[in-house]
């Protein structure tokens, strides 16, 4: 889903990438929250985990495959303003170093995939926090599915206002597909929330973070 | 760190020093969502690079192996990775640490 060079007009990426900048520091001044000393080193692993994990695509298609984002997982773990960060760095790194999403897209694919990704697959789990936890594990599934969807709607949009394509073609290709890619997206960030919360218990993000 | 932090730690440690160097053994070569869309609906050809990139395509340049070459940038890019979000982790623990007094809120 990372949009490359070239595929979106000038006004739009310049556009994005111009409003990429006050969001990251609206992220770093926000990220304080639920990272303590004791969770660095897991913070630091599961940035390089979800970078190694995307390289893993897996058929969804016939002829096509996605792979895992991870936007809900961080979020869940860690707070979506850290998340996003995080996200922004395995994008940087993506972009620059291997070609895979393209560099005037990077704000685009930011919002995409840090900010829209993060914050969408955190606010099923901010509900569930908001109702004492009811219903938590179903949150945590549908938040990985959430930011999958969101996520590739908000690539059609931007695809949309390129003019590449009608945008009904696009919402309905893009979140055809998405649709279904989202649904072992919520699968493994159930399994891998579940085991990093089995290991290591920790004082979970509140709901409030999102406010 | 703590034991179960430590623990959590290294499976994911292992997970995914497995990924970022099998990668190319593991992963599926079909086009992902936004490539399969975009050559249906004909704005494929649209992909312009903007710049070069040391690794495209997920490979080093230096070696005869194509096994190699794929392990090592997997590899080189998930400890860049590494470094990234340790070091973010580090500036927003420190700036947890430097709220005092804590607002009720953000103990919740």
């Amino acid at each position: 889903m990372h949009i490359p060079d070239g595929f979106l007009s000038p006004r739009i990426w310049i556009a994005l990438d111009a409003a990429a900048i006050p969001a990251l520091a609206v992220c770093a001044r926000r990220s304080q929250a639920h990272v303590d000393h004791a969770r660095i080193p897991l913070l630091g692993v599961m940035g390089a985990f979800l970078f190694a994990a995307q390289m893993i695509n897996f058929p969804v298609a016939p002829g096509a495959s996605g792979h895992l984002v991870g936007a809900a997982l961080l979020a869940i773990l860690f707070g979506p303003f850290t998340a996003s960060l995080v996200m922004g760095a395995i994008l940087l790194v993506q972009s620059v170093l291997f070609q895979d999403g393209g560099i005037t897209a990077l704000g685009a694919n930011f919002f995409n995939l840090g900010l829209i990704g993060c914050f969408a697959g955190y606010a099923p789990y901010a509900l569930s926090l908001r109702a004492g936890g009811r219903f938590r594990a179903a949150a945590i599934f549908l938040g990985g599915w959430l930011s999958v969807l969101a996520g590739s709607l908000a690539v059609a949009a931007e695809l949309a206002w390129s003019g590449v394509a009608p945008a009904p073609v696009l919402f309905a290709s893009l979140g055809g597909f998405h649709l279904v890619a989202g649904l072992v997206e919520g699968a493994l960030t159930l399994a891998v929330v579940r085991m990093v919360e089995r290991l290591s218990p920790a004082p979970v993000p509140s709901a409030a973070d999102t406010a | 760190m703590t034991q179960g932090v430590r623990t959590a730690f290294f499976i994911l440690a292992a997970a995914t020093l497995l990924l970022s160097t099998g990668w190319f053994l593991l992963t599926s070569y079909a086009p992902d969502g936004l490539e399969s869309v975009a050559g249906k609906l004909g704005f494929a050809h649209r992909e312009r690079p903007a710049a070069s990139a040391p690794m495209a395509g997920y490979e080093v340049p230096f070696s005869r192996s194509a096994a190699l070459r794929k392990a090592a940038a997997g590899l080189a890019g998930a400890v860049l990775c590494f470094l990234a979000a340790w070091a973010i982790g580090r500036y927003a623990a420190r700036r947890d640490a430097n709220l005092a007094p804590r607002s009720p809120r953000s103990l919740e």
